[in-house]
């Protein structure tokens, strides 16, 4: 009989908590994410997808539960264990607004935080940013000024800045939701091409969408959150026709018509 | 019914106003320069230390403060009484007023500037695990700059021209020497047409420099 090969999960995520003031949003979430996987997480708008992207990335602090990568525990009964700006370096956030540095080039954009936090020369940090630049098809934005990008560029550039970072853990949040089809197509393929950038391949990438399409054909798994839980989860290409529960099969009969 | 216009009778006074134009200069970079830094410093220290209102507050009282009474506050300043030190000298004492009064100024706009550095630029920067300190260098200080320089500018202007004030205190600027001229030569009239063109070539580079400023895409780098 052959054996069953167990992957254990890079990210796993136990009873995490959450709650402005005695609004409770996140009641519990239980997630695992094998080595270079993808979730993606859909729900009404309120449900809390996004501050649960924001709990894992520690820019918002949770009030419970645990958050282990690689085995190693970052967030204790929603503590984070190590320096809060050591694990966002580790977990790293786009965003739907791009939150770039007006201030600053392209190039200045992406090697700002390879020279501060990841402590690379001038040169190296130059270097990788041409790489990857040049794999989301924006070298030639390197030397523009955010305002005079358009948003696909604008938002390849949030995610080149962050990939160059070689981040364990990459959460997406709402990153198409200001782009048109046309360019929400760019931004996929984009998406795509980064695993095979050096250590990306084993990257655990966790969406947060509206898209349903978008969360199907580039997430491994879709996790339904409802009322501050993760209601049903279940393997991408499968979720819309095997959703077992009421309230997932309400959400995603609205899907049908994709885009 | 003409006037006969005679600027030669201030000939003799050319060293006086050229020394004249130098010292406005200095009192107004001194005080422009250690005002404008001093108001970044109070203005950080203002957001940064607990019981921030009354620290505002206190910088409001002392922004009410003409710049005049300033210079007089410096200038009559018991020192001798109360510090056992000699009297400071009117350049040091004009540079102080016009200083000061730079520095709640600045103080400020940079106070309420930090409010309105995008929280999504900030977001940004920590998402990507950014230390305060470089967010702040990189970031937050160099949005400040972009939103204060054109009203700071503005001020830098006022001050230069009314570091004639310090004339009054004794400080030997341009105004000062074409008052002396005046009561000996009597010819007010062109004194002063002197006076104001040496204060346009004076102000005029700083007023087209902060018009190109206003309309630089520089400026515009801010979310």
């Amino acid at each position: 009989m052959a054996e069953a090969t167990v992957i254990e999960p890079r990210l796993r995520v136990r009873g995490l908590r959450h709650q402005y003031g005695d609004h409770h949003v996140l009641e519990g979430i239980d997630l695992d994410v094998a080595p270079g996987g993808t979730l993606a997480i859909v729900g009404r708008s309120g449900s809390g997808k996004s501050t649960l992207l924001r709990c894992l990335c520690v820019l918002e602090e949770a009030q419970g539960g645990h958050v282990d990568l690689d085995g190693q525990t970052y967030l204790r009964n929603g503590k984070p264990v190590f320096e809060p700006w050591e694990i966002r370096s580790n977990s790293v956030m786009v965003f739907q607004e791009y939150n770039l540095f007006p201030n600053m080039t392209g190039l200045r954009n992406i090697t700002l935080a390879l020279e501060n936090v990841r402590k690379l020369g001038r040169q190296e940090a130059k270097d990788r940013a041409h790489d990857v630049a040049k794999m989301l098809g924006i070298e030639q934005m390197l030397g523009r000024y955010p305002n005079q990008m358009s948003g696909g560029q604008a938002q390849r550039l949030a995610l080149c800045r962050a990939l160059v970072l070689e981040p364990a853990v990459l959460c997406l949040d709402e990153i198409t939701a200001a782009l048109d089809a046309e360019t929400i197509v760019d931004v996929v393929d984009a998406i795509r091409s980064i695993r095979s950038y050096r250590e990306n391949k084993r990257m655990v990438v966790v969406i947060v969408t509206h898209l349903m399409r978008f969360a199907v054909e580039f997430a491994d798994r879709i996790a339904y959150l409802f009322q501050g839980q993760i209601w049903e989860e279940l393997p991408a290409k499968s979720f819309l026709i095997n959703c077992q529960r009421p309230e997932t099969q309400h959400f995603v009969s609205k899907f049908r018509v994709p885009f | 019914m003409s006037y006969d216009w005679d600027f030669s009778v201030f000939a003799p006074y050319r060293v006086a106003l050229l020394r004249g134009v130098w010292v406005t200069i200095e009192i107004s970079v001194f005080s422009i320069v250690s005002g404008t830094l001093a108001g970044f410093a109070l203005g950080a220290i203002y957001r940064l230390a607990p019981l921030q209102r009354v620290w505002l507050f206190l910088n409001d009282v002392l922004r009410a403060v003409p710049m005049l009474v300033w210079l007089f506050f410096f200038f009559f300043f018991p020192y001798k009484e109360m510090f056992g030190i000699k009297p400071l000298s009117a350049f040091t004492c004009a540079v102080l007023g016009l200083g000061l009064s730079q520095a709640v100024f600045t103080a400020d706009l940079v106070y309420s500037a930090v409010d309105r550095v995008s929280q999504r630029t900030i977001l940004g920067a920590r998402s990507l695990g950014l230390r305060d300190n470089a967010i702040w260098r990189h970031l937050i200080i160099p949005d400040i700059i972009r939103q204060t320089l054109p009203a700071m500018i503005g001020y830098w202007i006022g001050v230069l021209k009314l570091s004639n004030l310090s004339s009054v205190i004794g400080c030997e600027d341009v105004v000062f020497v074409a008052q002396v001229a005046t009561g000996q030569r009597f010819r007010t009239l062109e004194a002063w047409v002197l006076v104001a063109l040496i204060y346009v070539i004076l102000v005029l580079p700083m007023t087209l420099a902060a018009r190109r400023l206003d309309e630089s895409e520089w400026l515009k780098r801010r979310s």
